[in-house]
């Protein structure tokens, strides 16, 4: 959907704006999301919440270049909070099971499906840390410093969260050969 | 086909998978959508609720008619406080009407409560305080006004770190007031608007900020019986640090101030972060020996029993010291060094009788384990991995103990080799621990101290 075909069905100004914010960032912001939690109403549901910050204090924000990073930056966050608490114990007791969309050797959709099988179980074992470093460095490109900055913490903390997850992952993928 | 051409595929595929994995968001709103609910939310009050998932209605449910049938017993019990945002544990008082039938004391809960930033918008960041249960669930309790709270242009958590909160809900934190120099305020949490209660007569530069009474850091605030914190400090005289200890009444804001005539400027004088039981003083450590810190700044030797704030315990209420590794090659700790482990701070148990240690191992394995030496037997485990920087181990630092030992704040701090200089590099993602369970979680900010919860 274009910006100007969500503002078209907003009347009033402020909403079309926000529409426009929405439809600029939503899309990129729902998969980031989406790697760092496990379910995709996780995923909008941290979204949600972080445009919400992000719109409420945009004024706050000079520079449109950052824009960007500083929004990943609030999403990441949110998501890993999310995570965290579904992990826990009164948040697993308290979350219904999800409807797994499991990807089956014949699902047409992945190129090599039992790699793709492999690698998605290794990448559930994964912490909502080491998620959002691998989406925030490997999926969106982001370089360790700036990953650093987005989740809060020190560089050499990222960097060994990369180490970690890329070895569970090559090792699950090593071991899916035949 | 070689390692790095193996590597470089693998890599691939993992992003491969990646951009898969990211499209795979069935089931999420549309843009349109989302876009209808942050415009929602923009034109009322609060926070939007969020997507309802059908299969929550009955828990939620349920859960509102348990909070109900809770509330009502609490409320009839008479334990609720008006006008509260935290429940803390009442204090106890003799009521001559009431027939005493003598009961198992309900033990107090505690959570681990932390400072931190919250989302940065520009140069202006808000501090939110948040407690953490042995589950690592995280709720928060205050945010705390923003503008120059931030110290913008100084590290960002500077101000953070020095903050120390009482179990009755009492928050001591630095403001800036300017250049590197900043002066204490303390927050009543248990008001739903907690306003600022200046404590006059102390300004500090910001290197007097010590967060959690690690290694020999200089100590910030630490909490005392009857709200009453004891706030170490400093200025700077021609021969020297002209070190205070100013007791602040946490309520009032009232001060009195005593020089600390002889000391404490050197590891081998600190100050301990204990109170003593009768409020007559607090603790520090010389090269004397353990002495008691009168509120007339006189020395005497300690004759009632000291209080530990909660945060690392490396001292006993009677101010003995927790014996060293090296003091104790042949004691207990002894098989633990004997198989190689690194042994990097030692705290007494909450009874006195027992030991806390944070363990390194200094193989390839990476293990910061946390056990307790004496009674119980505990333990629980941090895995680290030594990253490409090449740490030789982890340090662990027992940087908090719950007052029943419960929960442990832990910071893990990687050990450079000998060859680039041995040093420690601090990491600042504290991680909470719960030996019952073995449960851990990082825990972003700086740790505070513990909040005295109802069971």
């Amino acid at each position: 959907m274009t910006v100007e075909r969500v503002a078209e069905l907003l009347p009033a100004r402020s909403d079309a704006a926000i529409a426009a914010f929405v439809a600029e960032h939503y899309d990129r912001l729902l998969r980031l999301a989406r790697l760092v939690c496990r379910d995709a109403s996780d995923a909008a549901d941290a979204v949600q919440s972080a445009l919400e910050q992000a719109w409420r204090k945009r004024a706050a924000l000079n520079d449109e270049a950052r824009m960007r990073p500083w929004l990943d930056r609030i999403v990441a966050r949110e998501a890993i909070r999310i995570s965290k608490r579904r992990q826990s114990l009164l948040g697993r007791l308290l979350t219904p099971v999800q409807n797994v969309t499991w990807i089956e050797p014949g699902d047409q959709r992945a190129s090599d499906p039992q790699t793709f099988v492999a690698l998605r179980a290794a990448f559930v074992r994964l912490s909502p840390d080491q998620r959002a470093v691998v989406a925030l460095h490997l999926h969106l490109g982001y370089s360790v410093a700036e990953t650093a900055a987005i989740v809060g913490a020190p560089d050499e903390t990222v960097r060994s969260r990369l180490r970690v997850a890329t070895q569970l992952l090559r090792a699950e993928l090593e071991e899916s050969r035949p | 086909m070689t390692d790095e051409m193996r590597d470089d595929r693998i890599d691939r595929e993992i992003r491969r998978f990646l951009a898969f994995q990211a499209e795979d968001v069935g089931g999420a709103p549309s843009a349109l959508d989302m876009t209808a609910r942050i415009a929602s939310s923009s034109t009322r009050a609060g926070r939007i609720g969020r997507g309802t998932r059908p299969q929550l209605v009955w828990i939620v449910l349920a859960g509102l008619l348990v909070a109900a049938l809770l509330g009502a017993i609490a409320v009839g019990a008479r334990l609720l406080r008006e006008d509260t945002a935290l429940v803390v544990l009442p204090t106890p008082s003799a009521s001559p009407q009431m027939t005493v039938v003598p009961t198992e004391p309900l033990a107090p809960a505690y959570e681990a409560v932390f400072v931190r930033f919250a989302e940065a918008t520009g140069l202006s960041e808000d501090i939110v305080v948040i407690a953490v249960d042995a589950q690592g669930n995280e709720r928060e309790l205050v945010q705390l006004p923003t503008d120059e709270r931030a110290g913008a242009g100084f590290r960002p958590n500077l101000l953070t770190e020095g903050a120390a909160f009482s179990t009755t809900g009492l928050l001591a934190i630095p403001r800036s007031i300017g250049s590197y120099r900043y002066h204490w305020e303390i927050f009543d949490l248990n008001s739903p608007n907690p306003t600022p209660l200046e404590i006059a007569g102390i300004t500090q530069d910001f290197d007097h900020r010590t967060p959690n009474f690690e290694g020999n850091r200089r100590p910030s605030p630490f909490w005392g019986p009857a709200d009453e914190a004891a706030i170490p400090w400093y200025n700077r005289g021609l021969s020297g640090n002209q070190w205070h200890i100013s007791f602040v009444d946490g309520r009032s804001g009232s001060i009195e101030t005593v020089d600390v005539l002889e000391h404490p400027d050197d590891a081998s004088d600190r100050i301990v972060p204990y109170w003593a039981a009768d409020q007559s003083g607090i603790l520090m450590s010389t090269s004397a020996g353990p002495r008691h810190l009168l509120r007339d700044g006189r020395l005497a030797e300690p004759t009632v029993e000291f209080m530990s704030d909660g945060h690392s315990r490396p001292f006993n209420s009677n101010g003995v010291a927790a014996p060293s590794s090296d003091d104790n090659a042949d004691g207990p700790l002894g098989e633990l060094l004997a198989n190689g482990r690194q042994i990097s701070d030692i705290a007494w148990s909450a009874a006195g009788d027992g030991l806390w240690l944070a363990l390194s191992s200094s193989d390839e394995t990476q293990v910061v384990a946390v056990s307790e030496l004496g009674g119980l037997v505990e333990s629980t485990a941090l895995v680290f991995d030594p990253g490409p920087t090449g740490a030789i181990r982890v340090d662990g630092h027992l940087i908090g103990l719950a007052p029943d030992d419960s929960m442990i704040v832990l910071s893990s701090d990687p050990v450079m080799p000998a060859e680039v200089g041995e040093f420690t590099q601090r990491d600042l993602t504290p991680s909470l621990l719960v030996p019952e369970t073995g449960g851990q979680f990082d825990v972003e900010g700086s740790f505070a101290g513990w909040l005295e919860v109802t069971p």
